[in-house]
């Protein structure tokens, strides 16, 4: 094997591995999220972790983090939290459509706005799973657990923005894929 | 088109299917598992069952932070706890003097009436080894499954009361729905007046009251138990007292499912209601033929026998 080929395999691997890392971000956030352990006795409800990556990649490599992740993301945020199959899952959709669609706007946000446009993206997720909630069980979720899930998502995104910057940087790196 | 929602992952290179096509496939799933969610129950039961050894790993520690962290508060106020408490046991010591007293005077009467004897429940005693507060499902899981003899549907207990019910039951692990879950729904009589309602879950400590008769005497500190209808659950088990809040009925539910630990399945499998069927004799149109006088004067047709003996 010649340098070339070593170096073109090296790539391939590289690029493998830079496409995975994004997914399994979202993998990791779904299971942390869904562990059935609370540190606040049951007080405040988990984040929705895996939105972050979601969100994160999507505005800096969406070629990283293409709609099919988001949808499976979602569907494994239903199957692991107890939902019906499909509310998250759509709801994740919902908000890619939306960063989506205003990527330029959310990008451009700087410092502490940042959080900001997260935060709409948690909106419309979570106003997505309330509606689609509120029509499959036929009964009004309660205001106060939706906005509580909201909070939370977002001020955890704080911390987890500096992580997922951080594997951006040292582990995606500038790899480019053919996605 | 142009570029935006419909075709943003064709602009990527992802062409195979477009974003609004996943959209459409989560709606399809979501309103197809409303004819048929076990396939995803099942995946739900194998996955905390896979998951008990890190649970146990975990819980523990997790329980030790939460309990170190409530307990902070209490420390100054451990002394009127203590007064209150051997107040409340000495009330209640009296109280179980006077259960007993009426449990046998209970059992006397049902001798003396001959009445049907009370079927006998087993029960599986489990360990809360999670929770979860996610604020559209809230659930407990216990380390007892199906191969213990859990299965969906059951109750759950603690010491003071009724948790809720098993909603997915694995091998080795299940799901509890507590009461105050949203999706919570269990007939419940109201005693003394003997009212029949529907407790209903949301979210809160003190859930629900829903179609409770509106001529129901109801006042707080009745206390609410399962009434048993629709065979799921058996009746008679404590549930809470009723409290008055906003106007409306709710109830101060006895047990604490975010601190119990120690719970009990009950297997209880309700007599099912069944319709007596109907002879040729008592349909209507042939009831009333023979009755029918050749005059043509209509006679009041026979009412069938109850069958049912739940009637």
């Amino acid at each position: 094997m010649t340098d070339r080929d070593m170096e073109r395999a090296s790539v391939m691997v590289g690029g493998l591995f830079a496409v995975i890392i994004p997914f399994v971000c979202g993998v990791l956030g779904v299971v942390l999220s869904n562990m059935p352990l609370s540190f606040t006795s049951g007080v405040l409800p988990p984040p929705l972790l895996a939105l972050m990556p979601v969100y994160f990649w999507c505005l800096v490599r969406p070629d990283l983090m293409p709609p099919w992740a988001a949808f499976v993301l979602g569907l494994l945020q239903d199957l692991f939290s107890g939902m019906p199959p499909g509310v998250w899952a759509a709801s994740f959709i919902a908000a890619y459509a939306v960063v989506d669609r205003q990527r330029d706007s959310f990008a451009g946000l700087p410092g502490w706005a940042a959080i900001l446009g997260f935060g709409i993206a948690a909106l419309i997720a979570n106003l997505c799973a309330y509606v689609l909630i509120a029509i499959y069980f036929r009964h009004i979720p309660s205001v106060t657990a939706a906005l509580s899930l909201l909070l939370v998502t977002v001020l955890l995104y704080v911390p987890v923005v500096f992580v997922l910057s951080l594997v951006h940087r040292r582990l995606v790196g500038s790899a480019r894929t053919h996605l | 088109m142009p570029n935006g929602f419909w075709r943003t992952a064709k602009l990527r290179g992802d062409n195979r299917i477009p974003l609004a096509g996943f959209g459409l496939l989560a709606l399809a799933l979501l309103f197809l598992s409303r004819a048929d969610v076990n396939v995803f129950d099942r995946a739900r039961a194998q996955l905390s069952d896979a998951t008990v050894p890190l649970l146990l790993k975990f819980e523990a520690p997790v329980d030790g932070f939460n309990r170190w962290v409530s307990n902070l508060g209490s420390i100054f106020t451990i002394y009127n706890e203590n007064l209150r408490l051997k107040e409340e046991n000495a009330r209640l010591r009296q109280w179980q003097g006077a259960a007993v007293l009426l449990q046998g005077r209970v059992e006397h009467y049902e001798k003396l009436l001959h009445a049907v004897p009370r079927r006998e429940t087993s029960s599986v005693l489990a360990h809360v080894i999670g929770r979860s507060g996610k604020p559209y499902l809230q659930t407990l899981i216990l380390d007892a499954g199906r191969i213990h003899g859990v299965n969906a549907g059951e109750a759950v207990l603690d010491a003071r009361g009724l948790i809720g019910r098993i909603l997915v039951a694995g091998e080795n692990t299940s799901w509890v729905m507590p009461l105050r879950d949203m999706n919570s729904r269990v007939p419940v009589t109201i005693a003394p007046g003997n009212a029949q309602a529907i407790l209903s879950g949301n979210n809160t400590a003190i859930p629900g009251i829903e179609t409770l008769d509106p001529r129901a005497k109801v006042k707080p500190g009745d206390v609410v138990f399962t009434s048993g209808d629709g065979g799921l659950l058996p009746p008679g088990l404590p549930i809470g007292t009723i409290v008055v809040k906003s106007g409306r009925y709710r109830v101060a539910l006895f047990a604490d499912a975010s601190s119990g630990s120690d719970v009990e399945v009950l297997d209880f499998k309700g007599i099912p209601e069944v319709q007596p069927t109907p002879t040729p004799a008592s349909l209507p149109a042939k009831a009333l033929a023979p009755a029918m006088p050749a005059d043509g004067a209509a006679t009041a047709p026979s009412v069938p026998a109850v069958v049912d003996g739940n009637e």
